[in-house]
């Protein structure tokens, strides 16, 4: 199989969506939208089979120069980091296709360009090799969110997703300065193994760090800046949120992966108490406003920012364990809650209401419905057995080994996350069923089971292999905290990995 | 003799001109005098590609950078003259005129671009100025189109008064117009003491930011964009400025390197003023004509940012983002000119329901002016402000950068209303199918060049 997988995989939705842009029937729009992200998903493929493990260095590199003035390239390539990552986005692409195919209604011609351009930029960010690449791809998946949120929303959606663009693009544009101050910095290259390979001067690494980490911590969402996530979430069409869910706060803390530490490491080190500290805020702070919740998007959305913190957390414990779990769990996320934002839109669709209160007893009406639902409810509280517990697992022992006290304030996180999911779960599947749906219910179809059982056998395939998933990253990991951060915690955790595998 | 081959291009672009303008008065055939003025056009941009040089004691010179501008130029005439062919409303009987009008208003501009000495540069801007405000009050019925004629006449004769006055008090202080005499004498005597000096300066910033709609000289701007001719704006807003840009670039970096420091200071303040003022003046627009007239405000503040670079680069830069300004300008006015009351921004409501195709164009042309890739807005601003780092502006490009979120909300806002709204008022499209190609291409070059730009980056 030689052939360029990692530009195909960004072409073929591309093409999609130009050869949608021709079609006027809806039904044909949408296979032949469906055809393209299977196309897609078939094509990533091989990287799950290809790629060398055993090696921390890019693989399936390819470089074209691209604007040879300035010295930019085409180049994109994937490590242990980010090779999961694509595989993770054509997946969900095919599944925000499926979810999507009786729920929209108007403009579907729109919205299935929308999703495919939505594909080629975000596996672009997690493939560029390249800086400017990879800002263009960062910022031009502004554009397919903005009108997904705006146009298919719900009633608020004009409000969140302008919101969503301000504080996106706000967040990003001082990264764009900062991009060009290094361009200069590293001897006019955007060339991303280059740069990292830099020892920047400290005051200069700081100024730097910021504006990158700005960007992400937006993305991520990181306490204090994650109020556009809920709006977001909120009023985004279902598979606007399982995109988000799924792939787009990913980027944030791939980000994190790719620029912020490699790029800034003394910075980051400063930082680090901060980084650490907002985490826990975001775990128990997220999951806090979540049990107050009476929206059903509106409850996942904050319980994401609960998760998102267990991801950043452990990324910042800079141990390699506590960062395989990280990466581990920013996968688990994506593929559970997605699975949640499915569900409720399936619901949704019928009974075209979100408040809990409307909702309880659907346990003896809808049967198949709530088989899905408790499993995806238990995947998210992480119960043994399921992927959530391994991340978990795994990021609470990089939190114990860096400082006990951050262990010990997560673990009330997953506490309170376990009272939330329950709860929910109680007052949907429990008690009477309510009157005002009791018409307009019926169980899932065999479309919508098809959906959930991709992402329902992937639960329990990482839940009891996890080592088959944390192989791939462990080089590339192991390599970014030896050359760039002190390596003692790195000893330390090695007979843990061994344990995993 | 031989000098007078260096001006040829222009001379032979005045002689079609007069052709025009006389043959108009007997024959009414707006196709056919269109193909003239193109032809006349294409042919001048060809004569001046083949020559180089300077001529008239080095006063007037041909180099690849000004043939790339006077490129520039003569393809925005050209578009303006296709799309005003079928579609604008003035009787055949003033075709002609407008036609003679567009060619000299070119002919101006060439001037401009090639001096190398501050007469021919103000004779450049004289002919080209004429011909605007006339162009201007083309629509003679309509009072608006009247007072933006009138308000640009009356603004823009006392400000090329002032560089009269200016011109004459640095020959005063130096002895010479020439551009690379005046750096001469600087450089040897130092004259940065002399008030004399100092006030000329002053007063070619201040006619060069009047000319620009530089903040504060920008009064004029958005009345006479609302009010003439929507063809007209588009050439108004792009040809003028690309022509004004470069020559007054070329002077500035040519001839006050010496003394950079306080025209420097200058013109970072007025940057600043007009980066932050174009943009919060856009957000409360209703008319959509007067929001593009304040984000082209805001967009020469950005591309002072290369001026105040000082050097060939900067320069270099600003006629790059002057290609993405010019072809994003002249979709969105087209786009304006293509519906009925394409002026009124409720116009915009829900047009993606009715016509998709051209809400879809205009949203390229709204992301590309926000500089969101993958459009040729982005390229330009990523261009320039690398140019600008590299000249130790980081600061300044700080202030840009902060300043594009809030030009991300007035330009999203003609998106939203697009998209996110329900259609409140009739419109329809009424132009011809020529001129909705014509806007297509410039979207599609939009994404084309966005994504694969070294076609036009060297």
């Amino acid at each position: 199989m030689n052939y360029p997988i990692l530009s195909l995989t960004l072409l073929i939705p591309v093409i999609g969506a130009i050869l949608i842009l021709f079609m006027k029937n809806s039904t044909l729009i949408k296979s032949t939208a469906l055809v393209f992200a299977l196309l897609d998903f078939f094509v990533s493929l091989p990287l799950w089979f290809l790629f060398d493990k055993n090696s921390h260095s890019m693989q399936f590199v390819e470089v074209y120069p691209w604007i040879p003035f300035i010295n930019a390239r085409y180049a994109v390539g994937v490590d242990g980091i980010s090779v999961l990552f694509v595989l993770l986005s054509t997946l969900i692409t095919v599944i925000c296709v499926s979810v999507s195919w009786k729920a929209i209604d108007k403009k579907v011609k729109e919205f299935f360009i929308m999703i495919l351009l939505m594909e080629t930029s975000m596996i672009g960010v997690f493939v560029s090799l390249d800086l400017l690449l990879f800002y263009a791809f960062w910022e031009a998946m502004l554009i397919p969110m903005f009108l997904l949120i705006g146009v298919w929303g719900g009633p608020n959606r004009v409000y969140a997703s302008i919101k969503f663009v301000l504080f996106t693009f706000a967040g990003s544009v001082l990264m764009l300065v900062s991009i060009l101050v290094l361009y200069f910095a590293g001897g006019h290259t955007f060339n991303i193994l280059e740069l990292s390979k830099l020892n920047l001067p400290l005051n200069m690494q700081i100024f730097l760090f910021i504006a990158f980490t700005l960007a992400f911590a937006v993305k991520v969402p990181m306490f204090p800046l994650h109020t556009w996530l809920p709006d977001a979430h909120t009023e985004a069409p279902t598979a606007g949120s399982v995109i988000l869910a799924g792939v787009l706060l990913k980027l944030g803390a791939y980000g994190f992966l790719r620029f912020s530490m490699p790029f800034f490491p003394e910075a980051t080190m400063m930082f680090l108490s901060l980084l650490q500290v907002l985490s826990l805020v975001a775990i128990v702070y997220g999951a806090f406003v979540t049990l107050k919740q009476t929206d059903l998007k509106r409850l996942i959305a904050y319980s994401s920012v609960s998760h998102m913190g267990f991801v950043t957390l452990g990324l910042f414990t800079l141990t390699q364990i506590g960062m395989l779990g990280g990466i581990l769990q920013m996968i688990n996320h994506g593929i559970v809650t997605g699975a949640l934002f499915c569900l409720v839109g399936m619901i949704y669709e019928r009974t075209h209401t979100r408040q809990i209160s409307d909702y309880g007893g659907l346990k003896p009406a809808l049967p198949i419905f709530i088989l899905f639902y408790t499993f995806f409810t238990l995947a998210a509280i992480g119960l043994p057995g399921t992927n959530s517990f391994m991340g978990e697992f795994l990021i609470l022992c990089g939190a114990f080994l860096r400082f006990i006290p951050l262990g010990a304030f997560a673990v009330l996180g997953i506490i309170l996350g376990t009272t939330y999911m329950i709860w929910l779960y109680y007052r949907v599947a429990y008690g009477n069923l309510n009157e005002k749906i009791k018409n307009l219910i019926y169980d899932l179809g065999p479309r919508e089971i098809l959906t959930l059982i991709p992402l329902l056998l992937l639960v329990l395939y990482i839940g009891f292999q996890p080592g088959v998933f944390t192989s791939y990253m462990q080089a590339s990991v192991s390599n970014l905290i030896a050359t760039k951060f002190n390596s003692t915690l790195l000893a330390h955790t090695l007979p843990l990995v061994g344990w995993i595998r | 003799m031989m000098t007078f081959k260096i001006i040829a291009p222009e001379l032979f672009l005045i002689a079609c001109s007069i052709f025009i303008f006389l043959s108009a008065l007997f024959i009414r055939n707006r196709k056919t005098f269109s193909i003239l003025a193109i032809l006349g056009l294409l042919i001048t941009g060809v004569w001046k590609y083949s020559l180089h040089g300077s001529g008239f004691n080095s006063s007037f010179s041909v180099e690849p950078f000004g043939v790339l501008g006077s490129w520039i130029i003569i393809l925005i005439a050209i578009y303006v003259i296709l799309i005003s062919v079928d579609d604008l409303e003035i009787p055949d009987s003033s075709y002609g005129e407008f036609l003679t009008l567009i060619l000299t208003s070119v002919v101006g501009m060439l001037f401009m671009l090639g001096a190398r000495d501050l007469i021919v540069l103000y004779l450049g801007l004289e002919t080209l100025s004429l011909s605007l405000y006339i162009l201007c009050s083309f629509y003679k019925r309509s009072p608006l189109s009247s007072e933006a004629g009138l308000k640009y006449y009356l603004m823009g004769t006392v400000a090329t008064a002032i560089l009269l006055y200016g011109i004459a008090l640095i020959y005063g202080a130096t002895g010479t117009t020439n551009f690379y005499e005046i750096a001469r004498s600087m450089s040897v005597t130092r004259v940065l003491a002399d008030p004399m000096l100092i006030a000329g300066i002053i007063a070619v910033i201040i006619t060069f930011s009047f000319k620009t709609s530089v903040i504060p000289f920008h009064a004029w701007t958005p009345d006479t964009y609302q009010g003439a001719p929507t063809p007209i704006t588009a050439f108004l807003a792009t040809a003028p400025k690309t022509a004004l840009l470069l020559a007054f670039g070329n002077f500035f970096v040519g001839s006050l390197v010496p003394i950079w420091v306080e025209p420097k200071t200058a013109l970072i303040v007025l940057s600043i003023l007009t980066m932050v003022g174009g943009n919060l003046l856009a957000l409360s627009q209703k008319s959509v004509k007067r929001l593009l007239a304040f984000s082209s405000v805001s967009h020469v503040g950005y591309m002072l940012l290369g001026i105040i670079v000082g050097t060939s680069d900067g320069l270099n830069a600003i006629l790059t983002y002057l290609i993405a300004y010019a072809i994003m300008n002249l979709g969105a006015f087209g786009v304006v000119f293509m519906l009925k009351n394409g002026d009124d921004m409720d116009t915009y409501n829900g047009l993606a329901k009715r016509y998709p195709y051209l809400a879809g164009i205009m949203m390229i042309f709204m992301f590309s002016l926000a500089g969101i890739p993958p459009t040729v807005g982005f390229i330009a601003k990523f261009q320039l402000f690398l140019a600008a780092v590299n000249g130790g502006l980081t600061s300044l490009v700080i202030v840009a950068v902060l300043m594009t979120i809030t030009s991300a909300f007035y330009y999203l806002r003609i998106v939203m209303n697009m998209y996110m709204k329900e259609p409140t008022v009739e419109t329809e499209v009424i132009s011809s199918d020529f001129t909705k190609g014509l806007v297509l291409s410039l979207s599609i070059l939009v994404i084309v060049l966005g994504t694969l730009p070294s076609i036009f980056i060297h």
